[in-house]
């Protein structure tokens, strides 16, 4: 039996069920509205996104999402959606495929020669200069390459949003805003939870799971980009290069987070992909 | 060692802009030796329907399987 509440005053957000000879489950609306679009019908898959959602509210990060992929259903019919903005549609940057991709449960498997996701999110139009991040939940430990996890870059490669998990000089880069000034740390295993993030023109950090890897407080004259983020690769002015490998289990771009908010992110993500059996 | 099934100009012409699964998109790709070509994902994964639908099945079973040769450009980050 399911129990609205704030349906006709619109301002709470969640319903509850009650199943017979179980206990009470309160299912926020949004997530409801995901597992809706996605045809989600897996009780475990359909239990970790309401967590996954009440976490993010709970810890007032929700708010600062534009997009976030959870990678649910083990195909690209469920994969493709932003359980932000669930709708089918480009300005909801619900994911566009192309190339060579393999879904399973444990997430989405670009080959590295041809697929890339066009998340439809350009850093112009859609996302705040000084105030944006990425993040990037690597299953994959690969070998140091030219190989962009997410991104998109102008033609002269002087303003990007973008991270590259280890570069051929085994670094991570994490770039947002201006290719003057970015997160940099020697990466030995491609495989975790990778966010970067800039909450000021002199302020761009990367993290690594729980930790802090790299800060950069060089000042910057941000300019954003034109051109929409990719999954799998990076757009250099909407032409899929620098193919990844790395099959991934979650991906989010939206607002700049603090590092308590960069914390709090992990801890929401890890549980979410461990209650799916796909953690690392 | 990476493979991946070439296309002549007329048949990659043919799946620009369509799907092989009715979701994800073809991606045909050019190598360092000037020929097109998809990855085998792309390839396996095209379905009988769509393959009737696309109208390349007279083609599509005869395409040549080549290594994987990408055109390698050192783009700065």
């Amino acid at each position: 039996m399911l129990y609205g509440y704030g349906v006709l005053n619109n301002h709470v957000p969640t319903l509850r069920a009650t199943a017979m000879g179980g206990g009470a489950v309160t299912w926020d609306t949004d997530a409801l509205a995901f597992i809706s679009a996605a045809s989600i019908t897996d009780t475990t898959q359909k239990s970790a996104i309401n967590t996954l959602v009440t976490d993010l509210k709970t810890a007032n990060i929700w708010t600062k999402m534009k997009a976030i992929y959870p990678f649910v259903g083990g195909t690209a019919t469920t994969h493709k959606w932003n359980l932000k903005d669930p709708r089918d549609l480009d300005a909801a940057y619900r994911l566009v495929f192309s190339g060579g991709w393999t879904h399973s449960s444990t997430g989405a498997l670009p080959n590295g020669t041809t697929a890339y996701a066009d998340t439809k999110l350009t850093p112009q139009s859609n996302l705040t200069q000084n105030n944006c991040h990425l993040s990037f939940y690597s299953r994959s430990n690969t070998a140091g390459a030219n190989r962009a996890s997410m991104g998109s870059t102008n033609p002269s490669f002087t303003t990007s949003h973008q991270m590259f998990l280890q570069f051929t000089d085994g670094n991570y880069y994490g770039i947002i805003d201006s290719n003057t000034a970015f997160a940099q740390y020697s990466n030995t295993n491609t495989t975790g939870y990778y966010v970067v993030s800039r909450t000021s023109n002199n302020s761009i950090k990367a993290y690594k799971n729980s930790s802090l890897i790299a800060t950069n407080t060089t000042t910057i004259i941000a300019i954003a980009n034109s051109y929409s983020i990719f999954i799998g690769a990076r757009s250099d002015a909407f032409t899929p290069q620098n193919f990844d490998d790395k099959e991934t289990s979650f991906v989010s771009i939206g607002d700049g987070l603090t590092d308590a908010e960069a914390a709090n992110f992990y801890t929401a993500v890890q549980n979410f992909n461990t209650t799916l059996s796909r953690q690392v | 060692m990476i493979q991946v099934r070439q296309l002549t100009t007329l048949q990659k012409d043919v799946l620009i802009g369509q799907t092989y699964d009715n979701v994800q998109f073809f991606n045909p790709t050019l190598d360092a030796d000037g020929e097109w070509f998809i990855s085998i994902e792309e390839y396996n994964y095209l379905t009988l329907v769509r393959a009737n639908e696309l109208g390349v099945i007279s083609w599509w079973f005869t395409l040549p399987l080549i290594p994987y040769n990408p055109i390698v450009t050192e783009m700065p980050i």
